[in-house]
């Protein structure tokens, strides 16, 4: 039942897109058309999911494992490795993203013509290396707690941002068929779409 | 080189008004939107941007002709996060409310694809004077659109600018500080900007 409750959480009430304000590059760039934002959604559900269980584990078995005491004039200070986190995650991303173009390259052709494009995009996202950070250095903020609980979170969150990304991309299409008029088009109108959406998400904050 | 090369002046205020990293060119808008709740941690932010990304610029120039072409997108990451992990030190040191107000975004200046982007499209091709003018200029750009937004979300939403309350809260708009608001906000101030550039370009094509 716990799990259920962060997973719904994490998907509608504290949506990633519209309620965090993580990954609006890709979310505004990539959503005009229905097939490439699905397909943006299923690579960043894959990435965000396994990049946050392994920085999970190197954040509590490495960075917080190693610690070294220091005498100094304030008294005895111990400190961890845990100030290296923003660099190691995003190192970790990096090739992670890279390992999975990889072998998805190798191994399955038609994922890859599906994904392909998208994944280096996904580095510079910025829900990736939030939810990373969000779940183990600030993971007081979000209240989750222990291994499985984490992947929880993060799969909801990835598929939060895939439902959101799918539906602002049907809306975006269906409006290609109206006038706009010339300084509303493109960013703008998409901005007021998505302030409309996060206006229609806030009525599930009541529901957890 | 056929093209003239842009002066000094021109580099500086390019980021701020022309490709001005907020309106124009849409780049780090994670934090565009989610720090913009109040003035002051608008400003924050923009500090905090000014600093990574004039050093980065700085930097990156400085390496630019040792660095293998093949590896330049990972070594200017890690020099990106080396120097956002110095100001996350420095300001939960320093102005711990602040950092605590900023949260992850603090540490998401690395992924930040403005920062990132003037590297690859500026540093890594000019000298280092020239790339600290533009990375502050872009930076101050970011700044003063970040803070535009700011304004008119904390005055409108909470009544109030830089902690000080000017607006009654009978006639406070709520929902401009909340999540949503952000995106209305940001989207009436862009087709507004849009409005005044496609204005201006029309009379100079009349002139």
């Amino acid at each position: 039942m716990e799990y259920i409750a962060i997973a719904f959480g994490a998907i509608f009430v504290n949506n990633v897109v519209l309620n965090q304000f993580y990954g609006l590059c890709p979310f505004l760039g990539v959503s005009t058309k229905k097939s490439s934002a699905l397909s943006m959604g299923m690579a960043v559900t894959f990435v965000i999911t396994l990049s946050t269980m392994i920085s999970y584990l190197i954040y509590h078995n490495v960075l917080l494992k190693y610690t070294m005491t220091l005498n100094t004039e304030f008294g005895e200070i111990t400190y961890n490795l845990s100030f290296l986190s923003t660099i190691v995650f995003i190192l970790v991303i990096a090739s992670f993203v890279q390992l999975v173009e990889m072998f998805i390259k190798k191994f399955s052709a038609p994922l890859y013509s599906a994904l392909g494009v998208y994944l280096p995009l996904i580095t510079t996202n910025c829900a990736v290396l939030g939810v990373a950070i969000d779940t183990t250095v600030n993971s007081e903020r979000i209240g989750v707690e222990g291994f499985w609980q984490v992947t929880i979170y993060a799969l909801g969150i990835s598929l939060g941002y895939a439902v959101v990304i799918f539906i602002f991309s049907a809306i975006r299409e269906e409006m290609m068929a109206y006038p706009i008029k010339k300084n509303w088009q493109g960013i703008p109108i998409a901005l007021i779409t998505a302030f409309i959406m996060a206006m229609v998400f806030y009525g599930f904050g009541g529901m957890v | 080189m056929a093209r003239r090369q842009k002066s000094i002046k021109e580099v500086f205020s390019a980021g701020l008004f022309k490709q001005n990293p907020t309106f124009v060119q849409f780049l780090g808008m994670c934090p565009t939107l989610a720090v913009t709740k109040s003035v002051e941690s608008a400003l924050g932010m923009g500090a905090g941007v000014i600093f990574v990304l004039v050093m980065s610029n700085l930097i990156i120039s400085l390496i630019r002709n040792f660095v293998p072409k093949e590896v330049r997108i990972p070594i200017y990451i890690v020099i990106i996060a080396s120097l956002v992990t110095i100001l996350e030190m420095f300001m939960k040191a320093y102005t711990p409310e602040l950092a605590s107000s900023l949260g992850t975004f603090l540490s998401l200046i690395v992924v930040n694809c403005l920062i990132l982007g003037r590297a690859e499209a500026f540093a890594s091709k000019n000298n280092p004077i020239r790339s600290v003018v533009d990375g502050f200029g872009m930076a101050l750009g970011f700044t003063g659109g970040i803070t535009i937004i700011a304004i008119f979300r904390e005055l409108f939403g909470a009544g109030s600018l830089l902690g000080y309350s000017i607006i009654p809260e009978q006639y406070q708009v709520g929902i401009l500080v909340q999540a949503a608001g952000a995106f209305l906000v940001f989207g009436i101030l862009v087709s507004q900007v849009n409005r005044i550039r496609m204005n201006k370009e029309e009379r100079s094509e009349v002139a």
